[in-house]
C-alpha cells in the first residue's frame, strides 16, 4: 500500500466530546483509536492498552453509559458523545467504593488491568446491586487479569456491592 | 508482625494515576516501529530504507545493516564446556533466525506515522531451511541455526549417568512416560516498553524500561552500547506484571537506547501484543522422557530422565539456554527420597523465538513428570495415590535433605503438608463423590501434586550452573533522617507483588518504627544499590534478607550512638521496640528520632568507629537455595460429550517458611496456580513446519479468564528456613509449578487411563484421544 503523503494530513475530522464531564475539541485522523485519542491527545493515561484487539479489556471506558473497548473504537465515533474513564471515579482523596473494595480485598497486584475492571464493575453494579458469584464471573468475563487468579476480584465486587447499597 | 497489611502503593494504580512506561511523555518524544522478519530462517540480501525515509514525520530509519558494527551483539556466557555462545544482534543484518526478529526500525514523530513508514522498508530475503523443532535440530544432518557453531545443541548437561544402575534395573516395576510442556509465555497485561533519553548536560542516558532487572539490564546495555555504567540510569517505573518475561534483556532496549544516544531526543517504544507474543520471550517447550523404577510395596528405587528443550534461536541474557535443562535436572526428584537418579538435558537451538524465563521454569517439570509416573505406579500396584506419595516423601528428620537429584533442601515437613492438603480437601469425601459420579457415568477425577521449589537462589547456585551474568546477590540501603524517618532502597523491584508493603512491614518490625515514617524505593539504578533483581522467587529471601541485615546493622549503630550519648558501654544497651532504655535510670530512654538527631548533630561526639549520620548499605548473598513446598489437589469433571474440563474444587497446602503478609502470599499462590491451570488446559504457542507462529494473538493463545478460573482454597503451614534471614522462603512461582500436574492427573483419573504420552495443554481434542485409549 502506497501512502499518499498529501492526503495523510488532509483527511482529518473534528472530534468534540466530553471526557469525565470536561468538553474537548481536537482535529484528528479518522483512523486514530479512541484509546490513543484519550491517552495521547488528551493526556489522560489511566486507561490502558493491553492487547489492541479487543480481548483483554484493560482499555474499557464508559461510553454514553455503556462499557466499551476503546482500543477497537475510533475517536471519530466518539464525536458528540460522552466518555468516562477511571479518573472519573474517585472524588478528591476519597476512593470510589469500588476502588476501596478492590484495595481492601487485594483485588489487584500490578494494577494494569484494574481500570478496565473497575469501570466494568461500576456498570455491573449500576444494573445489578447484589450480583451472585456466577453473575460476577459472567459480567467480568471480558476482562483479563494475569496476576490475581480473580478470586480477590470477586470478593472485591461483593464488598463493593455492600458499600454501594449502604450509600443509597 | 502485622499480616495482610493493605498495599498503599496500589492507591495511585486504583485511581488511574500509575506511571507505566507508556504513560511517560516528553514534548519532543520520538516514536518507533520495528520491521520484523516474516521468515523463520533467511538470508538478508538487502534492506532498502530510502522510500521509508521520505514518509511523513520520519526522522530516521536504521537497519541491522547500518548499525551492526556500532552495537555489540547480545552474547550471554555460561561457564560450561558444552556451551555454545550465540551472537544476537539487536537487529539482524546478515540472517534472520525467527519470525518476528527485528530487521529495521523507523523513528518518527508519531507511532502511527512510524508504522506507516515501516511498510515502506523493503527487505530482500532469501529463505533457508527451517529448523522447526528440537527433534529436527538434534539430527546429525540437520541444518544449523548458527553456521559458526558445530551443531544446534547449545548446551548439554548430565548427572548420574555413570552411576551403578544395578538397583534401578532390579526394581520390581518400571513405569515410563513422555511429558511435553508446551511453549508458553508470560503475557503480562502491560506489554514490554522502553523510553530512552540522553541528557547532554549531564552526559547521562536514562532508560525507563518495564523490566524485572534494572541493574542487570544496565550491565547488558553497557556491553552492547560500549559505554560505562555510570553513564546509564535504568528506571523500572510501575510495571504491569512480569512473570519472567521481563527478566531478559530485549534487543529493543538496546536499540531504543542507541537511538536516543544518536538522535539526542527522547525515544519511546511500546510493544504491542502481537510483538509481545511472537517476539518477546517464550518459555519451556520441553519434552521429558522418564522411567521410574519401584518395588511392589510402592518404594521408589530410582528415576531416569532425559529432557530436550527447544530454546529458540539465541541464548537470552542473562540466563542463557542453560536455564531449562539445568533447572529440570535439579527439580525432577521433588520432595521424594530414593536411591538412584540419572539425568541428561539438552538445549537445542531452533528457528523460533528465543527462550527466557516464565514463572516456575523447569520446576514445573518436576511434578509433571514425577507425579505423572507415581499415578501410573499407583494404578499398577493398586495403592492409593496419597499413600504411595506418603511412603516416599523425605521425612522431617532428614533435613538438611540431599535430594537424589543433587540439591540440598534446607527444611520442610512434607508428610504434614500432604496431610494438610488431604484434610483441607476432605479427600475421602472427594473419593466418595467420584464413586457416585462413576455410578452415574460421569467423568470425575482427583489429581494431586507434591512438589518443592528452590527459591531465592544465591551465588553458589549460579556459580555451579556457570551463569556468569547473574550476580546472585541483592542489596539494601537503609537511611534514617534526623527526624527518625526511614527510607529503604532495595535492589529487587516490583512488578505488582507488593514489595513496598512487605519491605515496609519488615522495617517497621525490625526498627519498631510506625509504617507512616517508612518509605521504600525500588527500581532505579541511580538510587537503589546494585543487585540481581526480581525473579526466581527471590525478592523476600534476597532483597528482604538484605534489608533485615541492614536493619540489624543499623540497630548496632543506634546502640553505639546511645552509648556515646550516655557515656555507658554498648554491651549494656539494647534496641527493643523502637527505643533504648538507659541501663540505670529506667525512666530515661532514647527513641529512633532521638538517636537519629544525635547521629546528625555536630554537638554529639561520636567514637572514632562510628560514622556520623544514619545510613547503612548491605549486600547479601542468600543461601544456595531455600526450598518451599506445596501440595495441590484438584477435583475435575470432564464433560463426556464436549471433553471440556470443569475444575470443581482446588486445594493448595503451602509452606513457604515465615511470612510477612498473608494476603500477598495468597495472591501469589492464587495467581500462580491460575497460570498453571492455563498451561494444563489452554496455553500453547504453536508453530508450523515453516516456523510461522500460529497463535499470535489472544484470540489463539488463550489465558485463563474469570469464568474458567476456579476458587482456590489455601491451607498454610510455616516451616521457617534455618538458612535464610528471617526464616523466609520464596513463593512467587509455587502455584504455577504445582497446577499442571494436579490438573493433568485429575483428568487422567477422571478418564481412568494410564497414559504414557502426555502433551499439554489438555485441550478437548487431546482429552478425546486419551479417552479413546481406554475404549480401545
Amino acid at each position: 500500500m502506497v501512502q499518499d503523503t498529501k492526503h495523510t494530513s488532509n483527511k482529518t475530522r473534528l472530534v468534540k466530546l466530553t471526557v469525565n464531564g470536561v468538553a474537548y475539541e481536537r482535529v484528528v485522523e479518522p483512523r486514530l483509536t479512541l484509546v490513543d485519542f484519550i491517552r495521547g491527545e488528551l493526556g489522560i493515561t489511566g486507561t490502558h492498552v493491553g492487547c489492541e484487539h479487543g480481548v483483554c479489556g484493560a482499555c474499557t471506558v464508559i461510553f454514553d453509559g455503556y462499557p466499551v473497548r476503546s482500543c477497537i473504537m475510533l475517536a471519530v465515533q466518539a464525536h458528540s458523545h460522552s466518555v468516562q474513564t477511571v479518573e472519573s471515579m474517585s472524588t478528591g482523596d476519597q476512593l470510589h467504593p469500588i476502588q476501596q473494595a478492590f484495595w481492601e480485598n487485594f483485588g489487584l497486584q500490578c494494577g494494569f488491568c484494574t481500570p478496565g475492571f473497575l469501570l466494568t464493575v461500576q456498570d455491573l453494579l449500576s444494573r445489578n446491586p447484589d450480583p451472585t458469584d456466577t453473575e460476577i464471573r459472567e459480567e467480568l468475563s471480558g476482562n483479563i487479569c494475569r496476576c490475581t487468579g480473580y478470586q480477590s476480584i470477586i470478593a472485591a465486587v461483593k464488598q463493593a456491592a455492600i458499600y454501594m447499597r449502604k450509600e443509597e | 508482625m502485622p499480616t495482610s497489611l493493605l498495599c498503599n502503593e496500589q492507591i495511585p494504580l486504583l485511581r488511574g494515576e500509575g506511571r507505566y512506561i507508556d504513560d511517560i511523555e516528553f514534548s519532543n518524544m520520538l516514536h518507533v516501529a520495528f520491521v520484523r522478519s516474516p521468515y523463520a530462517h533467511a538470508t538478508i540480501n538487502n534492506v532498502d530504507t530510502e522510500i521509508a525515509k521520505k514518509q511523513p514525520g520520519v526522522v530516521a530509519v536504521l537497519s541491522g545493516l547500518n548499525i551492526h558494527s556500532d552495537i555489540q551483539p547480545i552474547r550471554p556466557l555460561l561457564d560450561n564446556s558444552s556451551f555454545q555462545a550465540t551472537n544476537w544482534h539487536p537487529m539482524a543484518w546478515d540472517k534472520v533466525r525467527y519470525v518476528g526478529e527485528a530487521v529495521a526500525v523507523v523513528v518518527a514523530s508519531d507511532r502511527y506515522l512510524a508504522e506507516d513508514a515501516a511498510e515502506h522498508v523493503l527487505v530482500e530475503y532469501e529463505p533457508l531451511p527451517v529448523i522447526d523443532s528440537a527433534a529436527t535440530g538434534m539430527l546429525a544432518d540437520s541444518a544449523r541455526v548458527h553456521d559458526n557453531l558445530i551443531n544446534n545443541i547449545l548446551l548439554e548437561t548430565q548427572s548420574g549417568l555413570d552411576k551403578d544402575d544395578t538397583a534401578f534395573k532390579k526394581g520390581d516395576i518400571k513405569v515410563r512416560g513422555s511429558f511435553r510442556h508446551p511453549r508458553v509465555t508470560g503475557i503480562p497485561i502491560e506489554n514490554c516498553g522502553v523510553v530512552a533519553d540522553y541528557r547532554e548536560n549531564t552526559g547521562e542516558l536514562i532508560v525507563w524500561s518495564s523490566t524485572q532487572i534494572p541493574h542487570v539490564l544496565r550491565d547488558a546495555l553497557c556491553d552492547s552500547l560500549g559505554i560505562s555504567a555510570h553513564q546509564i540510569r535504568v528506571i523500572a517505573p510501575d510495571v504491569g506484571g512480569g512473570f519472567g518475561t521481563k527478566m531478559q534483556a530485549l534487543p529493543e532496549e538496546i536499540i531504543i537506547s542507541h537511538l536516543a544516544l544518536q538522535l539526542h531526543r527522547p525515544v519511546k517504544w511500546t510493544q504491542d501484543r502481537m510483538e509481545n507474543i511472537k517476539a518477546s520471550f517464550h518459555a519451556r517447550d520441553v519434552l521429558v522422557e522418564a522411567e521410574l523404577s519401584a518395588n511392589t510395596d510402592g518404594t521408589i528405587v530410582g528415576l531416569r530422565a532425559k529432557a530436550i528443550c527447544d530454546v529458540g534461536a539465541y541464548n537470552s541474557f542473562p540466563l542463557t539456554a542453560g536455564l531449562e535443562p539445568f533447572t529440570i535436572g535439579s527439580a525432577l526428584a521433588g520432595p521424594y527420597d530414593f536411591k538412584y537418579y540419572s539425568y541428561e538435558g539438552y538445549a537445542v537451538a531452533t528457528n523460533k523465538c528465543p527462550m527466557g524465563a516464565y514463572r516456575g521454569v523447569g520446576f514445573v517439570l518436576g511434578p509433571m513428570v514425577m507425579e505423572g509416573l507415581l499415578d501410573q505406579l499407583s494404578q499398577k500396584i493398586g495403592m492409593d495415590p496419597a499413600l504411595l506419595r506418603k511412603k516416599n516423601l523425605a521425612q522431617p528428620t532428614d533435613f538438611p535433605f540431599k535430594s537424589p537429584a543433587g540439591p540440598v533442601y534446607d527444611s520442610g515437613d512434607y508428610p504434614a503438608l500432604l496431610d494438610l492438603a488431604l484434610e483441607e480437601s476432605d479427600y475421602p469425601v472427594w473419593r466418595n463423590l467420584q464413586i457416585e459420579a462413576r455410578n452415574e457415568g460421569r467423568l470425575l477425577g482427583i489429581g494431586m501434586s507434591c512438589f518443592i521449589e528452590m527459591t531465592g537462589m544465591g551465588r553458589d547456585i549460579y556459580r555451579k550452573r556457570g551463569m556468569v551474568n547473574i550476580p546472585g546477590f541483592d542489596a539494601a540501603r537503609l537511611q534514617v533522617d534526623r527526624h527518625g524517618h526511614v527510607e529503604a532502597f532495595v535492589s529487587t523491584p516490583s512488578q505488582g507483588q507488593g514489595q513496598k508493603t512487605t519491605f515496609a512491614q519488615l522495617i517497621s518490625s525490625a526498627l519498631g518504627a510506625p509504617l507512616d515514617v517508612i518509605k521504600v524505593h525500588l527500581g532505579d539504578t541511580a538510587t537503589t544499590p546494585y543487585g540481581s533483581g526480581t525473579f526466581a522467587s527471590r525478592s523476600l529471601v534476597s532483597g528482604g534478607g538484605a534489608l533485615l541485615k541492614a536493619a540489624e546493622r543499623l540497630q548496632d549503630k543506634l546502640v553505639k550512638i546511645a552509648a556515646a550519648h550516655w557515656k555507658v558501654s554498648d554491651s549494656e544497651l539494647q534496641y527493643v521496640d523502637g527505643r533504648i532504655l538507659h541501663p540505670s535510670q529506667k525512666s530515661e530512654h532514647l527513641n529512633l528520632e532521638d538517636i537519629a538527631n544525635l547521629a546528625y548533630t555536630p554537638f554529639q561526639e561520636l567514637p572514632s568507629n562510628v560514622e556520623p549520620g544514619l545510613s547503612v548499605h548491605v549486600s547479601y548473598n542468600p543461601p544456595p537455595a531455600v526450598s518451599s513446598a506445596a501440595v495441590h489437589m484438584a477435583l475435575v469433571e470432564v464433560d463426556k460429550n464436549t471433553y471440556a474440563v470443569k475444575i470443581k474444587d482446588y486445594v493448595v497446602a503451602e509452606d513457604c517458611g515465615n511470612k510477612v503478609n498473608q494476603a500477598i502470599v495468597e495472591g501469589q499462590v492464587r495467581g500462580g496456580t491460575t497460570q498453571g491451570i492455563g498451561i494444563a488446559l489452554w496455553e500453547e504457542l504453536s508453530y508450523d513446519s515453516e516456523g510461522q507462529l500460529l497463535t499470535g494473538s489472544l484470540m489463539d493463545y488463550l489465558i485463563p479468564g474469570i469464568y474458567e478460573t476456579p476458587v482456590i482454597r489455601i491451607a498454610s503451614m510455616e516451616t521457617p528456613s534455618p538458612w535464610s534471614e528471617g526464616g523466609f522462603k520464596g513463593v512467587g512461582e509455587s502455584g504455577t509449578i504445582g497446577a499442571p500436574a494436579a490438573v493433568t492427573n485429575a483428568i487422567l483419573d477422571a478418564l481412568q487411563v494410564s497414559a504414557q504420552d502426555i502433551q499439554l495443554p489438555l485441550t478437548p481434542e487431546r482429552i478425546f484421544r486419551l479417552h479413546n485409549l481406554t475404549d480401545t
